[in-house]
């Protein structure tokens, strides 16, 4: 019933996989003959695909799967020419037939009963080796099923934005190749039932990161952005790994399943083997989800297209290691150090980077801090055990983050390319549309009362003061953030649509609103920042909160504590304080950018060594620098100098010897045949004795 | 007694009717060189293939007990029909011009894997010496199907002369099994053997007799110290002859070799073991080391295919379940990618045959770059190729008869082979293209499908390996 | 079992010894007066009219492969035919198809001109 899930990445898959072909050949497929044996072959590939798919799943999914395959291939056949246009629909339809059936999906799961809403969709056994038996398998629970309605169905509403985005680029079929290959792994990531496919997806959705931060890679800068966003995670997903053993070591399986139901009789509560499991795993989780102190590479993964930084670095990958601690909640809650690490360092992560907003002058910088900090909170979400709190704000942030980066996409389409803010300035009035969407998306980040922003950040905040593993201080931390985040987000968007206009002359004549096919996407994105949060308002506020008594199956197998209960005039009281903190922030952003906005000038000029140290993001960048990258250098210059002169020497002896040997063998081959008979008279002695 | 099982060879039935046609179309047809040979030996050999897929399953003797189809014999029937599609589509742009009469090209072809067919049913020493005359005599010619290239018609001279004097030590051999146990049939030999032969001097003629048989099967096979003939034969044939020789003499060798020495000589077999094991390890070395200084792309690939015979014969060692349905596996996985690389080189073949000619080509045709690329991979045994899960389950069979040192040897020689694989693909990627030779007739249809085809299969040999692999446990029944 | 080969041993060590012996023999024995016609090939008592490592005609070559071809079918032929009343029908269809195939051998020699002379 459930076997059609496997079709969900498939598809991105498929899309990736011819967007590419044609963006390799695309140049050689000029002339019809090879045009259509590539095509062929591609029918071919498909074709085997879907047997493939065929042995394991239901008749009538294949046939809906053919399709759009059929028709792409017809269309083929009858000599249409492959261009951008098809590659859109390619790229686009492809994740929108995923978003379709993720919904259908999700549809089916909730009218199970709640114990049931756990489906493992075996695909293909993977492997058998030793103790060690994988399936190529998809799980759909509740948090999986989320999960994938957010990668796919934001995921297509900024496919649909790129192909205005995009619409220019010689490069076009790469970038949906690349973006399809992503949702893909990512799809691969969410839906995964066990750690080593969990791990692919992990890699695989760097590794699109990867290549699409570097999609202009004719810039320098650009290349450079892309290495280091990898390498970064690279030594995050170092941790990871370490982590995928141990547990394998502990319980012999690396099935979720198998590793959560035992869990609690395996390992010891705040036992050491559990810890150094779920700190391993967090050290992979501040990679991915760029936490302190692995934050550093998502402020230069700007570098990449704009819906890219939408939907790579603020809506989905980069939310990867939240789902991953919320999908070990099982281990994480038997480890309170652990616990008390992952909210510590998400504290610490939201107010650092919202300080670091302060300062930043691109428009997209601005946004990428901002996800630092929003994801700060999401870890504070979880590290306080509030999983279903955390991936509800991941849900909401989904949504207003890309409309913020979309629409900063938009402002950036209309100013031709500028990304300084200090260069724009009153776009209100030229751009009204993109301004209303904006403003939606400020006011949801902010938790302005009533949008979608609000209600999770709300519930983050009121679990990090009332859950047995919050504390007073976490609360603090969030609520001063709550001020920074709506300071720093108004002083953006007063920048941009407010004040006078900073912007050359020659800039300003070509500013224009965007297409329908971009500005649609935001207003769906505005709609849902709008009413995102409804699907969770708390108990205290009247709602059913229907999120997370939807989510609550997931931490079935959590160590449970008993926590203090408190009042619902409490958590008005705390409600109350947040959205007056966050309202300050507001007052404050519009007295310095609109009222008045001589003041931060002065500020900056007054307490020079301050913004300096601000601006310049408190210089972790060259602390870093310096301390890794240069001692690894170094450490690196020295073992040069052994390997040159002691390995090379003992290898390319090796090597010489072998090649020596190599001349001597040839030498016996003569060319002779009487020399080959004694060759064949040799080896008949040599067997008879 | 007399069972004229006609149905079990009815594939090959097929194929020769095919190959008498292809023969007298050349001989009378007022315009021979209109005729679509390539796609007709395709049909054939499609035929035999559904034919045997009717077959399949079944085990039957027939003709005086001569003959035994069974399900292994079945598997390496669609190996040999498969092998003998993918060369006909990769043959004809390169044997265009080059060869008269194109019919008694693909003639010999579809007769050669008659007399594999053959070897593969073989119940009897004299059937297998008919299968394994009717293979070689007609590589023996298509060696030298290019009279009017000097290294074509010594390879064939050479080949001839060096199997027909190989074919007679194996005769020598039979006749000495059968001066001994009194019998060519397969299990009568094993029966008789029993009944009569208790040690003494004639266990030691027939222990002779065993080994000049394995003296002929390992000349086809080209282990060391047999292999002498294999680089001058390898290098000089037209390519695609090269491809077929490579890919189904081998696969048929190999083939000839488990059957015969575990149906009829499996009660000596136990006596070569250790020999085997210095063969295999001399063999692969050799042909490792002697293919890094190769600078003609078809003859390192002749070492090559000396090296890949010795990994193989490490599953022979090993003599378990796990290691001789490895072999199976692996032959599958070393005709398809000997195949494809071959067809990549009929294609590259215009710009000429060594290393320097082929600077470049892997962007200025960046399908034949990207098919190598898999091909060669495959050839070092790098996951997710086919190559890579053949070795992986050799060694395995390998390390479960517990020959730890003999798998250290076998993955140091790979990594050594790395070197001389990799290579060519630094000559298409890293070096500059030279001038010579001009564009390529790189859109060839035929070509381009046998290239899929081939690469396709390792790919999905190296993702789904078990799918291949159940299949060739399952099956391999022959056990000492 | 090996007892039978015994015969086969005595023949062969009579035949190799014979050959050498009367090779030995006459080499040692044998008066030597050469003169120049006895010098010269043998060939059936003809005076030879060059050297006899001459290129000859491929096309002698292809017949004397056809010659051979059909002789040995007779040579098959023989034994057969000796052993036919025992054979019975089987024998029978059975050399017919080994007749069908050097036919259809010959037609296909015959198609490609072989048997032409020019």
């Amino acid at each position: 019933m459930f076997d059609f899930i496997v079709l969900i990445p498939l598809f991105p898959a498929f899309g990736a996989f011819l967007n590419g072909i044609y963006g390799v050949f695309r140049s050689n497929w000029a002339d019809k003959p090879s045009h259509t044996i590539g095509i062929a072959s591609i029918g071919l590939a498909f074709g085997l695909m879907l047997l493939l798919v065929y042995k394991m799943v239901s008749v009538p999914i294949v046939l809906l799967a053919l399709v759009p395959a059929l028709g792409a291939f017809l269309a083929f056949i009858f000599g249409y020419r492959w261009s951008d246009k098809l590659v859109s629909i390619i790229g686009v339809g492809s994740i929108g037939i995923s978003f379709i059936l993720s919904v259908l999906a999700f549809w089916k799961l909730i009218h199970l009963e709640p114990e049931a809403r756990f489906i493992e969709v075996v695909f293909y056994k993977w492997m058998i080796s030793g103790d060690l038996s994988l399936d190529i398998a998809f799980l759909l629970d509740p948090l999986s099923a989320v999960m994938i309605l957010v990668v796919t169905g934001v995921g297509f509403l900024i496919h649909v934005y790129s192909v205005g985005y995009m619409h220019n680029d010689p490069s076009y079929p790469r970038f949906f190749a690349y973006l399809n290959l992503f949702v893909f792994f990512m799809l691969i990531l969410v839906m995964a039932n066990n750690f080593p496919m969990m791990f692919i997806g992990w890699e695989g959705v760097g590794l699109c990161s990867y290549l699409l931060i570097g999609f202009w890679f004719e810039d320098d800068y650009n290349a450079y952005a892309g290495n280091k966003a990898f390498i970064v995670n690279r030594i995050g997903d170092f941790g990871f790994l370490l982590g995928m053993f141990l547990i394998f070591v502990t319980f012999g399986s690396l099935n979720y399943k198998d590793v959560f139901e035992t869990a609690s009789r395996v390992l010891s509560y705040n036992g050491f083997t559990v810890t150094a499991i779920t700190l391993l795993l967090f050290v992979g989780a501040t990679g991915k989800s760029s936490q302190i102190p692995l934050y550093v590479w998502l402020p230069d993964a700007m570098a990449g297209p704009t819906p890219v930084s939408a939907l790579i670095h603020a809506a989905t990958m980069v939310t990867a290691g939240v789902y991953m601690v919320a999908r070990c909640n099982a281990l994480y809650t038997l480890a309170p150090i652990s616990m008390a690490v992952v909210a510590t360092i998400g504290a610490l992560t939201a107010i650092f980077a919202a300080s670091m907003g302060f300062a930043q002058r691109d428009i997209k910088r601005i946004l990428a801090y901002s996800t630092i900090s929003q994801l700060g909170y999401m870890f504070l979400g979880v590290g306080v055990a509030a999983f279903s709190a955390g991936i509800f704000h991941l849900v909401t942030h989904a949504f207003f983050k890309a409309l913020l980066f979309l629409s900063a996409g938009s402002v950036i389409h209309a100013m031709g390319g500028e990304q300084d803010v200090m260069k724009m300035g009153g776009l209100k009035g030229h751009i009204k549309k993109t301004f209303i969407v904006s403003l939606v998306g400020t006011l949801a980040i902010a938790g302005a009362p009533g949008l979608s922003g609000f209600f999770s950040k709300d519930e983050i905040l009121w679990q990090a003061y009332s859950s047995p593993y919050g504390s007073v201080f976490l609360w603090a931390i969030g609520v001063i953030t709550a001020g920074m985040t709506a300071f720093y987000m108004f002083r953006w968007l007063f920048l941009i649509f407010f004040g006078e206009e900073r912007m050359d002359h020659e800039t300003k004549h070509h500013i224009h609103e965007s297409p329908n096919v971009m500005l649609v996407p935001l207003y769906i994105l505005a709609f849902l920042s709008i009413v995102g949060g409804y699907i969770g308002i708390p108990e205290s506020l009247g709602g059913k909160n229907h999120f997370h008594h939807f989510l609550e199956p997931v931490t079935r197998y959590a160590y449970k504590i008993e926590g203090p209960h408190y009042s619902h005039a409490l958590e008005y009281a705390l409600m109350i304080v947040s959205v007056a903190v966050a309202f300050a922030g507001f007052a404050i952003a519009y007295i310095c950018y609109v009222k008045n906005p001589s003041i931060p000038v002065k500020f900056a000029e007054s307490y020079r060594n301050i913004y300096r140290w601000v601006y310049n993001k408190y210089f972790v960048d060259e602390l870093y620098e310096f301390l890794f990258v240069k001692g690894t250098l170094n450490t690196c210059f020295g073992l040069k100098a052994f390997d040159e002169k002691g390995i090379d020497g003992a290898v390319n002896g090796t090597g010489k010897s072998l090649y020596w040997s190599s001349i001597l063998t040839s030498k016996l081959q003569t060319g002779y045949i009487y020399h080959y008979v004694w060759g064949i008279v040799l080896g008949l002695l040599i067997l008879l004795f | 007694m007399a069972n004229f099982d006609f149905l079990s060879i009815s594939p090959d039935l097929v194929l020769i009717a095919f190959a008498v046609l292809f023969l007298l179309m050349g001989s009378f047809s007022r315009t021979p060189g209109v005729h679509n040979y390539n796609m007709l030996s395709i049909s054939a050999f499609s035929l035999a293939i559904l034919f045997n897929l009717l077959l399949f399953g079944s085990k039957r003797f027939g003709f005086y007990d001569m003959m035994l189809y069974d399900e292994l014999a079945g598997i390496f029937r669609f190996i040999f029909y498969g092998i003998g599609i993918i060369v006909s589509l990769m043959s004809d742009p390169y044997i265009e011009g080059k060869i008269k009469h194109k019919g008694e090209y693909y003639a010999l072809i579809i007769l050669s894997i008659v007399g594999m067919s053959f070897i593969a049913t073989s119940y009897d020493l004299i059937m297998l010496v008919l299968g394994v005359e009717a293979m070689s005599l007609s590589v023996y010619i298509l060696a030298g199907m290019f009279k009017h290239d000097e290294a074509s018609a010594e390879a064939s001279i050479k080949y001839f002369l060096l199997g027909a004097f190989s074919t007679a030590i194996m005769l020598l051999g039979i006749a000495f099994v059968y001066g001994t146990v009194g019998t060519t049939n397969y299990s009568l030999i094993v029966q008789n053997y029993n009944k009569y032969l208790h040690g003494g001097i004639q266990t030691g003629i027939f222990l002779f007799g065993v080994a000049a048989i394995l003296a002929g099967v390992l000349f086809k096979i080209a282990a060391v110290p047999f292999h002498m003939w294999t680089p001058d034969v390898y290098e000089g044939a037209p390519t695609s002859v090269t491809a077929f020789m490579i890919s189904g003499v081998k696969a048929a060798s190999f083939f000839m070799l488990i059957r015969v020495f575990l149906i009829a000589l499996k009660v000596a077999v136990f006596n070569f073991v250790d020999i085997m094991v210095f063969i295999s390890i001399i063999t692969m070395t050799l042909g490792n080391i002697a293919a890094l200084t190769q600078r003609n792309i078809k003859r390192m690939l002749a070492y090559s295919s000396i090296a890949h015979a010795g990994y193989m014969l490490i599953g022979f060692v090993a003599l378990n379940k796990t290691g001789l349905a490895a072999i199976v596996f692996y032959l599958i996985a070393y005709a398809l990618m000997n195949l494809g690389a071959f067809a990549v080189l009929v294609l590259l073949e215009e710009k000429g045959k060594d290393l320097e000619h082929v600077s470049g080509c892997g962007f200025l045709y960046p399908f034949l770059g990207l098919m190598m690329t898999i091909f060669m991979f495959s050839m070092v045994g790098l996951p997710p190729t086919g190559g890579f899960m053949g070795k992986f389950y050799v060694f395995k069979g390998a390390l479960e008869a517990g020959y730890l040192w003999l798998v250290i040897i076998a993955v140091l020689n790979s990594a050594v082979s790395a070197y001389f694989y990799l290579r060519v693909l630094v000559y298409m990627f890293f070096e500059k293209p030279i001038d010579a030779g001009g564009a390529l007739r790189t859109s060839s249809a035929t070509v381009t499908t046998a290239l899929v085809l081939t690469s396709v299969g390792i790919l999905f040999l190296g993702i789904f390996p078990q799918f291949f692999f159940e299949i060739t446990t399952k099956y391999m029944t022959y056990l000492p | 079992m090996l007892e039978s080969y015994v015969p086969v041993l005595i023949l062969g060590v009579i035949s190799v010894g014979f050959a050498f012996v009367t090779l030995a023999l006459s080499h040692l024995i044998g008066e030597r007066k050469p003169t120049e016609e006895k010098l010269i090939p043998y060939e059936c008592g003809n005076v030879p009219i060059g050297t006899a490592r001459e290129r000859f005609p491929v096309k002698f070559y292809i017949i004397a492969m056809l010659f051979i071809i059909f002789d040995v079918e007779v040579a098959f032929m023989f034994p057969w035919a000796v052993l036919y009343e025992n054979l019975g029908m089987l024998g029978l269809i059975e050399m017919l198809i080994f007749v069908l195939i050097l036919m259809l051998g010959l037609a296909y020699v015959w198609g490609k001109g072989a048997l032409e002379w020019e």
